[in-house]
């Protein structure tokens, strides 16, 4: 992806073959209605390879199709919604392994953005470590607020 | 839809936003329009380079590789050689008069070394030996048509002494490139 955003055009088809069936799958994780998730994948494949240029070789480029992925969906899946199609979730469903592994690393890139401190915070929460207190609370609070703040800047979504 | 009939489409999508940031960047040259503003300067000079200078700024962009890294180091490093002659004019020094180019010409042709100078210095910052031999191309072009819009008011020889300047610093960065 960063030879590309550079402008070399041989690795089209090598980017282009890693990230379709990983965008796919992740669409069909998150849409229920498999001829939406085709829509959503190729809209997503679309807006990735033509904001391509503007990718940043210092982060992690599935992370950051995926971001994009994520809020295709979300906007194709509010837009069905809006329409009431059928065969179209109300709710997301919950992500297949792929689909976790993939945003577990998403996660993980962002986390890496937050101070060592609000890091551990968010990572103590999904170890499932919550120690009573209101100074805790708060800590949490604040370390949640900017997870967010940082995926919105990384991702562009929350 | 299958993956072969969706290469041609996210191929002229990755295409168009490439021609998208070419564009973008060419148009941030255009405030060097102003440079028509200053005394003595020639319009119709000026907006031949400046159009030379957009298209070859869009064009790199949208090629990328050596070629688009080259583009904002070979447009700063031109800014010297449109800054000093200007400057010159600025202070009172009209080149137009006749005989009256003794500080003109030099300015341009001191400005000319100091762009070579800094496009050698650029060159040797690019690792890989073909990639640089192109970068060196691309940015000697580019700061060739920039430093001619600063030029353009001491005619043809003033353009032609920042060009040598230019050339005669940058030679050995491009020789030992062209290896």
């Amino acid at each position: 992806m960063t030879r590309l955003a550079e402008g070399d055009r041989e690795a089209f088809v090598p980017v282009f073959e890693l990230l379709w069936p990983a965008l796919r799958r992740f669409a069909e994780g998150l849409l229920r209605e498999p001829a939406l998730a085709e829509d959503a994948a190729q809209a997503v494949l679309i807006k990735v390879f033509s904001r391509a240029v503007e990718f940043d070789g210092e982060r992690d480029a599935m992370a950051w199709a995926l971001g994009i992925a994520a809020f295709e969906c979300r906007t194709l899946r509010r837009r069905a919604e809006r329409r009431r199609e059928e065969g179209l979730a109300a709710e997301p469903t919950a992500p297949g392994h792929e689909e976790q592994t993939l945003l577990r690393a998403a996660l993980l890139d962002v986390l890496g953005t937050l101070r060592p401190g609000d890091a551990e915070t968010v990572a103590a929460l999904v170890r499932g470590e919550r120690p009573p207190g209101a100074t805790y609370r708060k800590r949490l609070e604040r370390a949640l607020s900017r997870l967010r703040a940082a995926w919105r800047a990384r991702h562009g979504a929350d | 839809m299958a993956p072969t009939e969706l290469i041609p489409r996210a191929r002229a999508a990755y295409e168009l936003g490439r021609a998208r940031l070419g564009l973008q960047r060419a148009v941030c040259v255009l405030p060097l329009a102003f440079c028509a503003l200053v005394p003595c300067q020639k319009p119709v000079f000026v907006a031949v380079a400046l159009g030379a200078l957009f298209v070859a700024v869009a064009l790199f962009s949208y090629l990328g590789k050596a070629a688009g890294s080259a583009v904002l180091p070979g447009v700063l490093a031109g800014l010297p050689a449109l800054a000093l002659p200007i400057g010159v004019r600025l202070t009172g020094h009209l080149c137009e008069l006749p005989g009256c180019i003794a500080l003109c010409l030099p300015a341009c042709a001191v400005g000319g070394i100091v762009s070579g100078a800094a496009l050698a210095l650029a060159a040797n910052l690019e690792e890989a030996q073909p990639r640089r031999r192109e970068f060196l191309l691309a940015a000697l072009v580019l700061a060739s048509l920039t430093g001619s819009i600063g030029c353009a008011a001491a005619g043809m020889t003033g353009v032609m002494a920042m060009l040598a300047g230019t050339a005669i610093v940058s030679a050995p960065a491009l020789l030992a490139a062209a290896r």
